[in-house]
């Protein structure tokens, strides 16, 4: 995960604000920055992924947790499309009924990583004082920390399972959200809006519902497409490690894990799955790229 | 793959402002790193190369050579009673020497360091070994009468205090005598027939007194070079978790007196490298990396021989590879509920789809080529429609859903652990997994390393069913893996109130170990097995090989009765190149090493002449 790097997360900090006379000046290379080819595909990669998970039933007719008298280790076939594991189970259905797993798993971990994290940074960044100052401390902590590293701690201290992973996987994600969050309250803060609205007779409550959460959400949920994507290589990476679901659980980690042995012999075990992954994760950071683009 | 980078770049570059830029670097690192991957992946399946080379000519063993054979764990003690786990035997076999040699395929005792077979009294409670004279160690100690006693009285009286625990294969040992330079008396408590079998297995490794005065830590890993044996290797160097070096003795020359080869080993040394990583292992065979490797998977099998290696499957002439029932545990408590599991178990499915020929379906609960086997056909018979009955009969109703059954609230669950150390378990337990699903069963795997493994499965609460299995050519067997003095794989018996499981499988027991007579403790090993297919306790799955992976140069590989290497015939075809090739390394390489085997070569000429 850490070739996805996500450190541009103060990026937009760096645009002077604008105001808000630059939107429809950009309305129009807005809609061009989410039409490219690109991420066309990542859209349709993502939308299969997404119905896999919601009606596996469709793609596939073989059982993922029963491959019945099938041969283990058979190759790609028109049968079986990624071939069969090593105990004879088709691979490509175990990687379908593995979606909902690990898009479900992913979208938690976003979800904690938002929710918590976008809390910390809106109330650091409109705060400020030494409250802010306290709670950038402790997100600049869970930023020191390699993420593989707290997430394997976390799941150790948690317990093994999937929504274990993860909620392990979202504390690794608050950081990046405190960060973005604050910034962006902290720019929106000094907006003319904000003082009229306080002139006005605002409760510091009542702004920050009314005018900064509105304001900063757009950046905050790129943010969150693009975490989706290194929240499902977490997770695999930890279901490999062996800390996710329970065999014979489809999980993409855990199917690339039990694959690997049979690299040399049997390397559509590991490759194939590992592409769609891959897909996933590319498609997702694609998009979520267009996304921020689109929302700066 | 540039070609892969083409189509995203323009179009990118054509629609993105340049502020973007390190956003817009990110898909391409990682398309690089997907093209890097896919590169690598075709350059290794390009390269996986047969060998071809033309075999020097000559059946003539040549001497020379380091052999570098790979093993997927590491080594945890030297203990000789210890040594039962693959690895450490794999070093314990080739350094040690016994009393008596058994023959791996008759089975029959042999004369080694004793002279003749051992003088037994009548109720097998007494027997005396006459020692051969000129037998050395490796720190220049004699191997003499007292020093076997002490090395008995050691094996079969344990010693707590040092952490050196008792060989499971001696009970009821009472002591020794030396009767003269010469000739040694072990006396026993009860009839102990196992005795003379047990002192030519690796757990009964002969060592030096000054080894015998080690305590467990001396025995573990770091310390090994303090380690002196007779055996015609020795240990010249070790690298805590990565390599052993086992080297020839140059003075050996006491061989089991009707082996051909008398001696010096054909081969100068033997490096044990661990290599964790299956792949990695199998991949380094072929490529030539290394000489030669344990445990090839079934699945390889094929692979490894059409890539020109020689394949060697050693039965190990023990237990089957089982699932024993923890009958205290309350589900498994239910006979009908032990019987309902054993037929829903489809085991040819499982050997059919995991293994090959050398893994044979289970016909009784000992091996074909083991001592007490007695085929049972029909025992364990694949029946799911019968494992249904019984399950609704003992009142464990199916949910109309088809889920796991269940009564009175609690489901039919139940989980097994990982038998690390035996092949495939994690895959044979996932086929179990889906067969007991299929009669409404759940079956739990129970995940973690080896030290978690073991930890578990000595918890009833954690595993109520444990897969493994035991190594030994004799009746004792048995008594090894099942009785509560042993391994103990029932938990028979609750250690806080003293209540059993079932005490009749420690009586059955008690007749296998405590019977002087052969054929009494014969027909303890078939009754032991009527109990257990009576009582649906123990299922056994298939005949457990070793099956080693060897390079077309290796010859005269063997192994002892129960799949341990042996390494003293192995020559290597193209030994002498190779010892030249080594001898250059060696003085242009590390000096202090070349200086440490000068000075062992000269000690070993000194001890020669004295």
């Amino acid at each position: 995960m850490s070739t996805i790097d996500l450190t541009s997360a103060d990026a937009p900090v760096a645009q002077p604000a604008e105001g808000r006379s630059g939107r429809g000046r950009r309305g129009h290379s807005t809609a061009r920055d989410l039409l490219t080819p690109g991420t066309i595909i990542a859209a349709v990669i993502l939308g299969i992924t997404i119905l896999w998970a919601l009606l596996p039933g469709l793609f596939t007719g073989h059982d993922p947790v029963d491959g019945g008298d099938t041969a283990a280790l058979l190759a790609p076939s028109a049968e079986h499309w990624f071939g069969t594991d090593q105990i004879g189970r088709d691979v490509y259905s175990r990687v379908v009924h593995g979606a909902s797993r690990s898009l479900l798993a992913a979208l938690i971990a976003v979800g904690v990583g938002l929710i918590v994290g976008s809390a910390i940074g809106l109330i650091a960044g409109s705060r400020g004082g030494w409250l802010g100052e306290v709670l950038m401390r402790i997100v600049d902590v869970l930023l020191s920390i390699p993420a593989l590293l707290l997430s394997l701690t976390i799941v150790i201290v948690l317990g093994f399972g999937i929504v274990n992973v993860a909620i392990a996987v979202g504390i690794t994600a608050i950081a990046q959200f405190a960060r973005l969050s604050r910034s962006q309250a902290v720019t929106i803060m000094q907006a003319d809006y904000v003082q009229a609205a306080y002139g006005s007779g605002g409760s510091y409550w009542s702004v920050l519902i009314r005018h900064v959460v509105p304001n900063a959400i757009s950046a905050v949920l790129a943010l969150a497409v693009l975490q989706v994507g290194s929240a499902i290589l977490q997770i695999s990476t930890l279901g490999f490690l062996g800390y996710g679901a329970p065999a014979p659980t489809p999980e993409w980690g855990l199917i690339i894990a039990e694959g690997r042995n049979f690299v040399a012999t049997a390397w559509w075990l590991t490759v194939l799955p590992g592409l769609i992954v891959m897909a996933v994760v590319v498609s997702t950071h694609r998009l979520g790229t267009a996304l921020r683009k689109a929302a700066a | 793959m540039p070609s892969s980078l083409t189509p995203s770049s323009p179009a990118l570059g054509r629609t993105l402002p340049p502020r973007t830029l390190p956003a817009r670097a990110v898909p391409r690192r990682a398309v690089l790193g997907g093209g890097l991957g896919l590169g690598a992946l075709l350059t290794l399946v390009g390269c996986t190369p047969t060998d071809t080379t033309p075999l020097p000519a000559g059946d003539e063993p040549v001497r020379g050579g380091v052999l570098r054979y790979f093993e997927p764990q590491t080594w945890t003690t030297l203990f000789p009673p210890q040594a039962g786990f693959y690895p450490n035997g794999g070093i314990v076999n080739n350094i040690t020497d016994r009393l008596l040699y058994q023959d791996e395929e008759t089975l029959e005792l042999h004369p080694w360091i004793a002279e003749e077979l051992p003088e037994v009294n009548a109720d097998a409670t007494e027997f005396t070994f006459r020692i051969r004279t000129g037998v050395t160690y490796s720190d220049g100690s004699a191997l003499d009468a007292a020093n076997v006693a002490k090395n008995f009285d050691l094996f079969g009286l344990g010693d707590n205090a040092r952490g050196l625990p008792i060989s499971e294969q001696i009970t009821n040992y009472a002591g020794s005598e030396v009767l003269d330079d010469r000739t040694v008396r072990f006396r026993f408590d009860a009839p102990a027939p196992g005795f003379p079998q047990a002192t030519s297995t690796m757990n009964a490794g002969l060592l030096s007194n000054a080894t015998l005065d080690l305590d467990s830590e001396g025995f573990g890993p770091g310390r090994s070079t303090g380690i002196a044996t007779s055996g015609p290797f020795y240990i010249a160097d070790e690298e805590v978790g990565t390599r052993l070096s086992i080297r020839a003795r140059e003075d050996y020359d006491w061989a089991p007196p009707h082996f051909e080869h008398q001696g010096r080993a054909h081969l100068d040394g033997l490096d044990y490298l661990v290599n964790a990583e299956y792949s990695v292992r199998i991949g380094a065979l072929v490529s030539g990396q290394a000489d030669g490797v344990r445990d090839v998977q079934a699945p390889d099998e094929a692979r490894v021989v059409e890539k020109g290696i020689q394949l060697f499957a050693q039965p190990t002439n023990g237990i089957n590879n089982c699932m024993t029932l923890r009958q205290r545990d309350p589900i498994l408590e239910d006979v009908q509920v032990r019987r309902a599991l054993t037929a829903a178990i489809d085991r040819e499915r499982i050997v059919s789809k995991l293994f090959t020929d050398n893994y044979p379906v289970a016909t009784g609960i000992l091996a074909r080529g083991a001592a007490g086997y007695v085929e049972a056909p029909g025992a364990w018979a694949f029946d799911p429609q019968e494992a249904n009955r019984l399950l609704d009969e003992a009142g464990w109703a199916r949910p109309a859903d088809g889920g796991y059954r269940v009564k009175d609230g609690t489901r039919l669950s139940v989980r097994v652990n990982i038998a690390l150390p035996q092949p495939r378990s994690r895959e044979v337990q996932s086929l179990v997994q889906e067969d007991l699903r299929r009669v409404g069963v759940q079956l739990l795997i129970n995940e973690g390393d080896q030290a978690q493994q073991t930890i578990d499965s000595a918890n009833l609460d954690r595993v109520q069913i444990y897969h493994s299995m035991v190594a030994r050519a004799d009746y004792d067997v048995v008594a090894s893996q099942w009785s509560v003095n042993n391994r103990n794989a029932f938990l028979n018996e609750d250690a806080e109130t003293g209540e059993w499981g079932d005490e009749e499988v420690e009586e059955i027991l008690a007749r296998v170990t405590g019977s002087a007579r052969a054929e009494d403790r014969e027909a303890a090993v078939a009754d032991l097995q009527e109990h257990f297919i009576d009582q649906a306790q123990v299922i056994p799955l298939f005949e457990e090989p070793q099956v080693f992976g060897f390079r077309r140069t290796v010859q005269g590989f063997a192994t002892e009765p129960v799949g341990r290497p042996r390494f003293y015939d192995v020559w290597l075809a193209d030994g002498d190149t190779r010892a030249e090739a080594a001898g250059e390394t060696r003085s242009t390489g590390s000096t202090r090493s070349a200086r440490t085997t000068a000075a062992e070569a000269a000690g070993t000429t000194t001890r020669q002449e004295a």
